[in-house]
């Protein structure tokens, strides 16, 4: 589905996160420590964003044995393109307070 | 204590967050680990409850998990809770001056209709009352389990135990229009329950999270 609602602050945040350490996969918890985003503005966001076709979620093996397997996001060739033409519309963080 | 409450919150949210985002509900119980190592698995919990309750409306199986909640939860049990109160306060057989407010909260005089004849009906009356009030209790899980068979059991035994109650209310000569409110009530709870289950199974099959 093509984005054409402008990015709310914590989008922009969360994509500039993303794409600072594309293509590398990010947990939740590290993004939301990351972003400053609480877990209940951070999770509805990444869902919205894996509907629309901008991120992808993809699960990561436990680092230790008994954990349990954890959701890793990272930006799609979509979400790449977004994130790239607002960063030709400026710093990713604008107008984003934390 | 706060890892078990965070806990209950999460299995609330996976709840919350139905079938079709059970995936998301396991990503988000998994990081609950790493927030827990973090020393803040509540507020994390409770972050996580929040945005699924803001998902659920954007689609048919977050707004039927919301209803079942609703019914659940608005319906379900507040009928329990009057009914317990009622057969308490002893709906049917006895007179309350104050009409259903009587029943309720207790308030004005309580004139009993039974004669030392019928007074024998007392307990089965009252007995049939509390268990009609405590399967409630049950249905309302079921509902959320969306356990039909077993909401329909319950069903059936709430018609059975109303039926029991008009008829042993009639031969115990207490006016049988008293239990008028209780069965349209009762009979509303059902057609409202039978409307969801029918809503349920028009919805996509998905997997239940299973914690």
């Amino acid at each position: 589905m093509v984005r054409t609602r402008r990015p709310s602050p914590q989008m922009r945040r969360l994509i500039e996160r993303l794409y600072a350490h594309a293509p590398a996969a990010q947990h939740g918890y590290e993004l939301m420590k990351e972003t400053g985003l609480a877990s209940g503005t951070l999770y509805p966001l990444l869902m919205r964003m894996t509907d629309q076709g901008l991120v992808e979620a993809e699960w990561h093996p436990p680092a230790q044995p008994g954990r349990p397997p954890r959701h890793a996001y990272r930006l799609t060739t979509a979400g790449l393109a977004l994130a790239r033409e607002l960063t030709g519309q400026g710093p990713l963080g604008e107008g984003v307070t934390a | 204590m706060t890892r078990r409450l965070a806990w209950i919150v999460m299995a609330l949210t996976a709840r919350s967050l139905g079938p079709r985002r059970a995936d998301w509900a396991w990503a988000m119980a998994a990081e609950l680990e790493a927030a827990e190592a973090d020393g803040r698995p509540l507020r994390f919990a409770l972050g996580c409850l929040v945005a699924a309750w803001r998902t659920m409306l954007t689609h048919a199986e977050g707004r039927f998990t919301l209803v079942s909640h609703a019914l659940a939860i608005g319906v379900i049990l507040p009928v329990a809770g009057m009914l317990a109160v009622a057969a308490i306060f002893g709906f049917p057989f006895m007179a309350a001056s104050d009409g259903l407010a009587g029943y309720l909260y207790g308030s004005g005089e309580h004139r009993l209709l039974l004669n030392v004849g019928n007074m024998i009906a007392a307990p089965s009356l009252l007995c049939l009352m509390l268990l009609t009030a405590a399967l409630h209790l049950p249905v309302a899980w079921w509902i959320l389990d969306r356990d039909w068979a077993r909401v329909g059991m319950a069903s059936r035994f709430g018609a059975a135990a109303v039926t029991t109650l008009t008829i042993v209310s009639g031969c115990a000569a207490i006016d049988p229009t008293s239990l008028i409110l209780p069965i349209w009530v009762l009979a509303a709870e059902t057609a409202a329950i039978f409307t969801l289950a029918t809503w349920q199974s028009q919805l996509p099959r998905h997997e239940q999270p299973a914690f």
